[in-house]
């Protein structure tokens, strides 16, 4: 109650105040609310947000599912390539970042190393504007691993005799997962992707180290092209001091997620196969 | 933000009857200079027997600001950057010094321009301790092979130095560039600030924000017309993207990448220990108009009392001890900034094998035409809103009147005239 109901109740009250840590708040109604609207660092941290989401979201799914496929099969060596998948998760964000920060420089990075070995000249990743945001998300999705685990575990679930009787009737690879494996995973997909798009809604970590430049300095990268929500809702809260309108903020967040969740769940019934 | 409400520490114990005051300093230095600032501490402590100062480091100002916030004080003097103070005044988060410095201080000895800072509404809420200036440093030897004798001393000698100090590869990629800056947290910003002033303008007035000054939009058109426009942003981008470490040995101008940086006399320490052999020199900053001469940017680290503190008086006592000349000699002349104090501008302390040529930033110290970049409440976000027009400019999405209009713009939205 003191530790989780408290903070929730007294950001619900901030959020209709004009307060900084140091003064009296002072009632404001819903100004806090209705100046979001017309706030620009806002809307492009929403819209920032909204773009690593809706990118983000299907491809860390879809490269799971093809990586989970492939870590399913029946090779020699396969546990040491699912272990190599489930790697980087095991590199702290902080350092991950930081190491990508190099590997992504636009001179003497390795990634635009590759890409001009095979012709294709390499962007200016974390510096121009454009490229901030493909950068966050080829970092997130080098992380894909414990995604693929979860799909991993899921396929070796599915029971085999489906696939011998899926074989006899004469069904192909793409008939298989279509008629099989999808229906099988539809529950864990539904589960992936609510836990991938609340991460995405709140991703922060990544944002913040590859924008944030010193001690001093305010991440958001060039432009604010990396300035995620909840990256400007901290920014707000612990730099600006407007807690009322990081309250607003948080609140704003925490309704627009629960709307996104709810209405995957209730589109789930036309799409999550369940046999109970 | 009900984390930050219950990080409370706890500080300046009550003490009983005879037995001396503990008070907390919390700094931001860390490391040597941290180091420094508790040796500065340790001979206060052995100087008198009323107040015991315990020092402490923390480098991190979300939670020094997080302290300050509970009813019982973490610290009782702190330090931060003079851009700071007027936000934290307004908000209520600073003691005001004005009843404490009647006596035992020389007010009218400070720099004038770092202590206009440091007032809000007519009070002073915090005092400058050390000091950083910008000047314009340069390699002698890229100078001497581009037939250059002599650092430029106005904008034209600087398009022209540009010009001949930058050298480009056959597919356009730049290999060394005229001026730049290799400091990739602040260096964009401070250069840009700095040749607004340099150009004769104007950050801010008693009327408010003014980064639309014409002198200011002209100076930063010059270096978008010198340098982005005459080599690509791309190539630019590209290039400053690929600089090695700042102030390590695979700093750009270290390195012979950049023939000229605008920066300050930290410098002079950092050059000498980590490029010992590279052959450099300082000069003012190039100015649009010779009456503008000596033109450049101050910022400044403070120290402050919070308001929450217990021990005001003490804490006080302890900011003067600080602030003495003796006090600031030593810890600036060794950690390489500019004390805060006009008189120690001539003082031979200064004058160390360790700090070559840090006499030209210290003898500026009196000069009239060094700014700050204003005292206006929201100045924090003034500058962050800077930063990104400045990267528009670099990047060539816009120009310098159009960016600096967008600033002008979006500050009167959001503050108001």
């Amino acid at each position: 109650v003191l530790l989780i109901g408290y903070p929730i109740i007294a950001s619900g009250i901030y959020s209709f105040t004009d307060f900084n840590l140091f003064q009296a708040p002072q009632s404001v109604g819903w100004k806090n609310y209705q100046s979001l609207f017309t706030d620009p660092l806002f809307l492009k941290s929403v819209w920032n947000t909204v773009y690593l989401t809706v990118v983000g979201v299907p491809l860390t799914i879809g490269l799971a599912l093809a990586f989970a496929h492939v870590l399913n099969l029946n090779v020699r060596g396969q546990p040491l390539y699912r272990a190599f998948v489930y790697l980087p998760m095991m590199v702290p964000a902080v350092v991950g970042g930081y190491l990508w920060r190099w590997l992504l420089n636009a001179q003497y990075g390795f990634v635009n190393w590759a890409l001009e070995l095979i012709g294709v000249p390499g962007p200016l990743w974390l510096v121009e504007p454009d490229w901030g945001k493909p950068a966050i998300i080829l970092i997130s999705l080098w992380t894909v691993g414990g995604t693929t685990l979860i799909y991993l575990a899921a396929l070796r679930d599915v029971p085999k005799e489906l696939y011998e009787a899926a074989s006899i009737d004469g069904a192909g690879v793409l008939g298989k997962f279509r008629h099989i494996t999808w229906p099988t995973l539809t529950p864990i997909t539904l589960f992936q992707i609510i836990v991938a798009m609340i991460a995405h809604l709140q991703i922060f970590t990544l944002p913040y180290v590859l924008s944030k430049e010193a001690a001093q300095s305010l991440p958001g990268g060039v432009d604010n092209t990396m300035l995620t929500y909840a990256l400007y809702l901290f920014q707000t809260a612990f730099t600006d001091l407007r807690m009322g309108y990081a309250s607003a903020m948080a609140w704003l967040l925490f309704i627009v997620t629960l709307a996104v969740t709810s209405v995957i769940l209730l589109t789930s019934r036309f799409w999550v196969h369940n046999d109970r | 933000m009900a984390g930050g409400l219950l990080l409370a520490g706890c500080s300046g114990t009550t003490s009983s009857a005879g037995a001396p005051t503990q008070i907390t300093f919390q700094y931001l230095w860390t490391g040597v200079n941290g180091n420094r600032i508790q040796s500065l501490i340790d001979k206060f402590n052995a100087s008198q027997k009323e107040i015991v100062v315990k020092g402490v480091a923390n480098s991190d100002p979300v939670k020094q600001l997080a302290s300050m916030s509970s009813s019982t004080p973490a610290f009782d003097i702190s330090d931060t950057y003079g851009d700071q103070t007027q936000s934290w005044a307004a908000k209520g988060i600073l003691a005001p010094l004005d009843d404490y410095l009647k006596s035992g201080i020389d007010l009218s000895d400070f720099v004038p321009a770092a202590m206009e800072q440091q007032k809000y509404k007519g009070k002073y809420y915090s005092l400058p301790f050390a000091l950083q200036s910008n000047k314009l440093i340069y390699n002698k030897d890229l100078f001497a092979k581009a037939g250059i004798d002599a650092p430029p001393a106005t904008f034209t000698d600087l398009t022209a130095d540009i010009a001949k100090l930058t050298v480009t590869g056959e597919n356009g990629d730049i290999k060394q560039l005229g001026l730049g800056w290799s400091d990739n947290a602040g260096g964009l910003a401070y250069t840009m600030e700095t040749l607004g002033i340099a150009g004769g303008g104007h950050w801010d007035t008693s009327e408010g924000v003014t980064p639309n000054d014409p002198k200011i939009v002209a100076a930063l058109s010059a270096y978008q017309k010198d340098v982005v426009d005459a080599y690509g942003a791309g190539a630019v981008a590209k290039f400053m993207g690929g600089f090695g470490q700042y102030t390590t040995s695979e700093d750009p101008f270290y390195t012979g990448k950049l023939a000229m940086i605008i920066d300050g006399e930290f410098q002079s320490d950092h050059i000498a220990r980590t490029a010992p052999t590279l052959n450099w020199g300082v000069a003012d900053v190039p100015v649009a108009s010779a009456s503008d001469a000596g033109a450049s940017l101050v910022y400044s680290s403070t120290l402050f009392i919070p308001s929450n503190s217990q021990h005001k008086e003490q804490a006080a006592t302890f900011i003067k001890y600080m602030e003495s000349s003796n006090s600031m000699k030593e810890f600036t002349s060794t950690a390489a900034n500019l004390p805060a104090l006009v008189s120690l501008a001539g003082s031979p302390a200064y004058n160390s094998p360790a700090l070559p040529n840090f006499g030209v930033w210290l003898s500026a110290l009196p000069s009239d035409k060094l700014q700050t970049m204003g005292t206006d409440p929201n100045l924090l976000d003034y500058e962050s809103m800077l930063k990104t027009a400045f990267q528009k400019i670099m990047l060539g999405t816009q120009s310098a009147q159009e960016a600096m209009d967008s600033v002008a713009a979006s500050m009167k939205a959001k503050y108001g005239d």
